[in-house]
């Protein structure tokens, strides 16, 4: 038998393909590592929480990170997030949705001109916005975030 | 991705029977080393150990022709003419990568060094003692080039494995849903492209996009790990080899 001379029609990968791919075998890239993933991830479990306890929470979290709610709305839907924190049958991963939508709406409402609508003092609002920043970087909500963080500077400056 | 040459049919007018599942490694190892040799085994074996083979070669001579030539006189004496290394082989003994490396450390010491040294005009002087040629000074070059056969058994799995993907995208009609995926993870694995900007030339959201690409990329994982699975046996999940790959890196 005779061993046939390379075939040059076939591809190869460089280090960085290999990388990539061996990275999504171990399941590290796609779930919950880039931010787009992470917010998909929220929504999903906010929405099976919201199911549960009878609230539509369907693409709440880009409607408030779009600045699209007003004031009273997202009161409305600070309350709501604050109910199913509270949710004794929530899992871990969904409390941790519910807790992302309090901070989104506490956060959206203080990029409208600076409202304040929770009780917690503002330095523990700055450091949970700099967090969710960092977890959701290029997108809306890591943006949401970033802006409000801003502001608690601005407040506690005029304080 | 860069163009690489070697071979796609290692030997003439041969067919293996499943390019893409393959027996496990000792299946494929007990049939190419009967006698009157299967001849789809030996294909199959060196198809799947070629860049591998390679790669350890040319780390050690560094020099890519001499390398090619030495992996097909590897291919040839070891494999085809003798089959000593396959009838040695036995599962009990360990892993086969493991007898692989020693067989090639022994091939290379014995075709190249030797070869060397002649030239220098300096006699071999091999001590008689079993296990000799390994300590002598190339121990470190052998740690590199073993990593080297390790990374190319890796790639051959992963090319395997997108190959496979790529077929069943096809079989299914998702053409589309490849060629968003390889966008994605394998274009420009360093800048990747956001799932909006995959989605764009499609025409479609990048929720849509994500959807299908998770769509790929969770066939290319089952094809991947059961690709690990049959080669590295069951002695060690896929996830530990895995991560000895991505130590290669």
């Amino acid at each position: 038998m005779k061993i046939d001379p390379p075939d040059s029609d076939r591809m190869s990968l460089t280090q960085p393909q290999m990388r990539a791919l061996l990275d999504l075998a171990l399941d590290a890239q796609m779930s919950t590592s880039d931010a787009f993933g992470r917010r998909m991830e929220a929504q999903s479990a906010l929405d099976e929480l919201g199911a549960r306890a009878g609230a539509s929470t369907a693409g709440m979290l880009d409607r408030v990170a779009e600045d699209a709610l007003s004031i009273p709305e997202l009161q409305t839907v600070k309350e709501l997030a604050k109910c199913l924190i509270a949710d004794a049958n929530a899992t871990p991963r969904e409390r941790e949705a519910a807790q992302l939508l309090y901070h989104a709406s506490t956060a959206a409402a203080l990029c409208v001109n600076g409202t304040k609508i929770s009780g917690e003092p503002i330095q523990d609002c700055r450091e949970a916005y700099l967090r969710l920043s960092a977890v959701f970087p290029g997108e809306p909500l890591g943006d949401l975030f970033a802006r409000a963080a801003a502001w608690t500077v601005l407040l506690n400056q005029n304080r | 991705m860069r163009q690489d040459p070697h071979p796609q049919r290692a030997i003439r007018g041969t067919q293996s029977p499943d390019r893409f599942f393959p027996a496990t490694s000792w299946t494929l190892v007990r049939r190419a080393a009967q006698k009157g040799q299967d001849p789809n085994a030996v294909n199959e074996f060196i198809e799947r150990y070629y860049i591998g083979v390679t790669a350890f070669i040319a780390t050690i001579v560094q020099d890519d022709t001499l390398a090619e030539e030495l992996t097909h006189e590897f291919f040839e004496a070891r494999i085809i003419d003798s089959r000593r290394m396959l009838e040695a082989a036995s599962q009990e003994k360990g892993r086969f990568r493991d007898l692989l490396k020693t067989t090639l450390r022994h091939f290379v010491i014995d075709r190249h060094f030797r070869r060397l040294k002649k030239q220098r005009e300096t006699e071999v002087e091999p001590d008689g003692l079993p296990g000799a040629w390994d300590t002598i000074e190339i121990n470190k070059e052998f740690a590199k080039a073993e990593h080297a056969l390790i990374r190319g058994w890796g790639e051959t799995l992963l090319l395997r494995a997108l190959a496979r993907t790529k077929e069943r995208c096809e079989e299914r009609g998702q053409q589309e849903h490849f060629e968003m995926f390889k966008r994605r993870y394998i274009d420009d694995p360093d800048q990747p492209p956001s799932f909006h900007e995959v989605g764009l030339p499609f025409s479609i959201d990048e929720k849509i996009a994500r959807s299908r690409i998770v769509t790929v990329v969770t066939q290319f994982r089952a094809v991947l790990l059961e690709l690990i699975r049959n080669d590295a046996g069951v002695e060690r999940s896929p996830r530990d080899e895995i991560l000895d790959l991505l130590a290669t890196l």
